[in-house]
């Protein structure tokens, strides 16, 4: 199924906070962690992420570092940071709002919540 | 936390000491190190990365068009996401269809890296792009206003010179008083030293040291005299008594001359005319202006000059003393004559009707003003009635139109310098060419070019004279505004000094005077004519002024004939067949007999009746009425003076003298 891109917009960085808020990922993690998790409904491209990425990180919501993994290969970790917790729980609660009112308005039915489909 | 490493020059790709020195950041190079850690080729030939996604990596990371050491970061993450794809065992083309549109992930990518970079560095590039617009759009504007500038030529076609001298060029030789006040004063002139026939100061002190001698202002009847003129080697009274007797030719033909129709001095645009002109002036023979020292301002009419001003003053400063001498011996005749003849010649030096030529023709009525109030106070038996009859008639014929103001000639002025400092777009407009000629007549620039052509050539004409034509205001404006400045200064030879607003200078062109006050940015866009503007502050005041003090003078003379038929002073002026009136409210001089002792006052800037006590004492009177009812021009207006200045009181502007009364007079 794919999701319409202003909704889109607006789940991505909260899935990839979501993702991070648990340990440190590098990009094609992140990407095949997502599409993996999701059953390909959060799937975004993977030229995507990246600027996405960039994004979170302008903002101080997550940082980076570049280190050596167990393979040998350097790469760039991406970890959330402080600001990125809070702006993460903040963004929960608002899908929580979200999701109740569409439940409430019969859109949507049973209670799937974003938070569990990444737990 | 991030954490760049550096590429090393060792690193096995075969990167040449000179590619390595190009792909190395400044600050690494300034440090002695040649790290060549932005080199992007090197980079992904170093990578385990198949061909096809080398090239993705490249043309992604070319397009984004980041810095180099942000293409640098991005190329390895890149680099790193395929090798982790192939390492999960994805197929190149897998990779590069997931990857998605180069294009867009590069535009996405930019965006994101820019957002990136901090504050203080996208203030400063943020500054410099609107910088470069400002700069980029001011060029625009700069060639817009050049390319106007360089093809509107300055034309000069109008003789503005020929229009001011018109008025007396077309005056025969028998209507010319000019003539006859130059032999007339060089025939004085030789009087006091034979040796002088180029220079008036020998003559001038000789009247300095004789008005001394005869009847005072009459202010001195009540401070005591006056300091003695101070003239250095002043000549003996038996000197000025030889000088007056030799002097009552010279004299008549001085008073012949001056009743003349125009004064008729032939003027040059160098300083005068004919030689006979040059020499008796002390001016230096004419000579030509070498073409090459030739100015866009040669022959205009800042070079016409008016070198005879000092003569007529002069003349008429003899003539009054010569009337106070004449008061002094009871020739009331010569008396009359001789002021008769300084309002011959303050009409004579109104023309051409410039502005300085008014002052001194009103300079010239004001002396003959106050010569009559003189000697009415001090001398009024010298004076028959016939010929007290006669001086009323010469006085009340200098009507309004008489001593009004004119501007006509000064309008010449701005249009001559407009038409060579503005350019001429066909239409009567133009812009400021204010370098090509400014500049060369101040020496600033060694030559303005030929005006014909559009003026200027130099460097400094090329570069500013563009951008002083765009912010100054144009010439049609400029000329409205210096039109209208002139209609104000002639429209106060109406107005009554009671009647001005005081909030405002007089004459000014308001809006305009406004706007050149507002700011420097305005001053700049009103040059010139905001310095003209303030050069021509108070002669609004100057009109009224010759006015009261003519009806002052027509007061005096109808008191004393009141006297000399009545046998005694009024008790009010209202018994008077005319009374001038006060310019502090408009109504009729105030007069107050005290002791027996005629005076005329005006209210004073308190603008309170105070029945005749004066300001400030004895010098107060003294300060105030040394320059006659005109002494207290600063003062009128509508709105009053703040009573806290001091200046409580009356101003006496005439004191007449008891001891005539007592005589029971002469007539």
């Amino acid at each position: 199924m794919r999701i319409e891109r202003e909704l889109m917009r607006g789940a991505g960085p909260v899935a990839i906070l979501k993702l991070l808020s648990h340990r440190e990922m590098y990009g094609y993690e992140l990407v095949e962690t997502l599409a993996s998790r999701t059953e390909g409904v959060l799937a975004m491209g993977q030229s995507t992420v990246y600027p996405l990425l960039y994004n979170l990180e302008a903002k101080g919501l997550v940082q980076s570092e570049r280190r050596r993994a167990d393979n040998g290969r350097e790469r760039k970790y991406y970890g959330l940071t402080g600001a990125g917790h809070h702006r993460l729980k903040a963004e929960i609660e608002q899908w929580q709002a979200v999701n109740d009112a569409m439940q409430s308005l019969g859109v949507i039915r049973g209670m799937v919540m974003l938070g569990n489909a990444f737990a | 936390m991030e954490n760049q490493p550096e590429a090393s020059n060792e690193s096995g790709t075969g990167t040449s000491n000179l590619r390595a020195l190009g792909t190395t950041p400044v600050s690494d190079l300034a440090r002695g190190r040649v790290t060549g850690r932005l080199d992007l080729q090197g980079l992904l030939a170093s990578s385990t990365l198949p061909e096809s996604l080398r090239k993705l990596v490249s043309g992604v990371v070319r397009r984004t068009r980041l810095r180099r050491i942000e293409k640098m970061d991005v190329a390895r993450e890149l680099i790193e996401h395929f090798e982790d794809g192939i390492a999960a065992g994805a197929s190149v083309d897998e990779l590069v269809v997931d990857f998605g549109d180069p294009r867009i992930a590069a535009a996405l990518i930019r965006r994101g890296m820019k957002r990136k970079r901090s504050w203080f560095e996208r203030a400063v590039r943020r500054t410099a792009l609107v910088a470069g617009l400002f700069f980029a759009g001011f060029v625009a504007i700069y060639l817009v206003l050049a390319v106007r500038y360089w093809n509107q030529p300055v034309r000069i076609e109008v003789d503005y010179v020929a229009k001011i001298r018109q008025e007396s060029d077309g005056a025969t030789s028998d209507d010319r008083g000019w003539p006859g006040i130059r032999a007339a004063i060089g025939d004085l002139r030789a009087f006091v030293d034979p040796a002088s026939t180029q220079d008036d100061r020998e003559l001038s002190s000789m009247i300095e040291a004789a008005s001394a001698g005869t009847v005072p202002p009459w202010i001195e009847m009540v401070t005591g005299p006056g300091a003695p003129p101070a003239v250095e080697d002043a000549p003996s009274d038996a000197a000025q008594a030889a000088f007056f007797a030799n002097a009552t030719t010279a004299i008549d033909a001085l008073r012949g001359a001056a009743s003349k129709s125009v004064l008729g001095f032939p003027l040059g645009v160098d300083g005068g005319g004919p030689e006979v002109d040059r020499a008796f002036l002390g001016l230096a023979p004419s000579e030509p202006t070498p073409v090459a020292d030739r100015t866009i301002l040669d022959g205009s009419v800042i070079d016409l000059q008016f070198p005879y001003y000092g003569t007529i003053r002069l003349a008429a400063r003899v003539l009054s003393t010569d009337a106070r001498r004449a008061a002094e011996r009871g020739d009331g005749s010569r008396f009359v004559a001789d002021v008769d003849a300084m309002f011959g010649l303050g009409r004579q030096v109104r023309t051409p009707t410039i502005v300085i030529g008014q002052l001194v023709g009103m300079s010239i009525e004001r002396l003959a003003f106050a010569t009559i109030l003189d000697v009415l106070a001090q001398r009024p038996e010298a004076i028959d009635d016939p010929t007290l009859d006669r001086l009323a008639a010469i006085v009340a014929g200098l009507d309004d139109d008489r001593l009004r103001m004119r501007t006509d000639s000064e309008r010449y002025y701005f249009l001559d310098l407009a038409q060579r400092f503005y350019t001429d777009d066909g239409d009567g407009n133009g812009r400021l060419k204010f370098v090509s000629a400014g500049a060369a007549q101040a020496g600033l620039v060694p030559d303005a070019g030929d005006p014909e052509e559009g003026g200027g050539g130099t460097a400094v004409d090329f570069l500013v004279g563009p951008l002083v034509a765009g912010v100054t205001m144009d010439r049609r404006g400029a000329t409205e505004i210096w039109n209208r400045n002139l209609d104000g200064i002639e429209a106060g030879n109406s107005i009554e000094p009671w009647e001005m607003d005081a909030s405002k200078p007089p004459g000014m062109d308001g809006p305009a005077l406004g706007e050149a006050d507002a700011s420097w940015i305005s001053e700049i866009r009103l040059f010139p004519v905001s310095m003209l503007l303030s050069a021509t502050h108070n002669l609004v005041s100057a009109a009224g002024a010759i006015r009261l003090e003519r009806d002052l003078v027509r007061t005096v003379i109808a008191l004393e004939l009141h006297r000399r038929t009545q046998g005694s002073w009024p008790t009010s002026l209202d018994d008077l067949g005319f009374v001038g009136r006060d310019p502090f409210d408009g109504e009729s001089l105030r007069f107050v007999l005290r002791d027996r002792i005629p005076t005329i006052y005006i209210l004073g800037p308190d603008r309170l009746d105070d029945g005749g006590e004066w300001i400030m004492g004895r010098n107060g009177i003294a300060r105030a009425a040394r320059d006659g009812l005109a002494g207290t021009t600063k003062f009128w207006g509508r709105i009053p003076a703040d009573p806290g200045d001091g200046l409580r009181g009356d101003v006496p502007v005439w004191i007449g003298r008891a001891a005539v009364e007592a005589t029971g007079g002469d007539s």
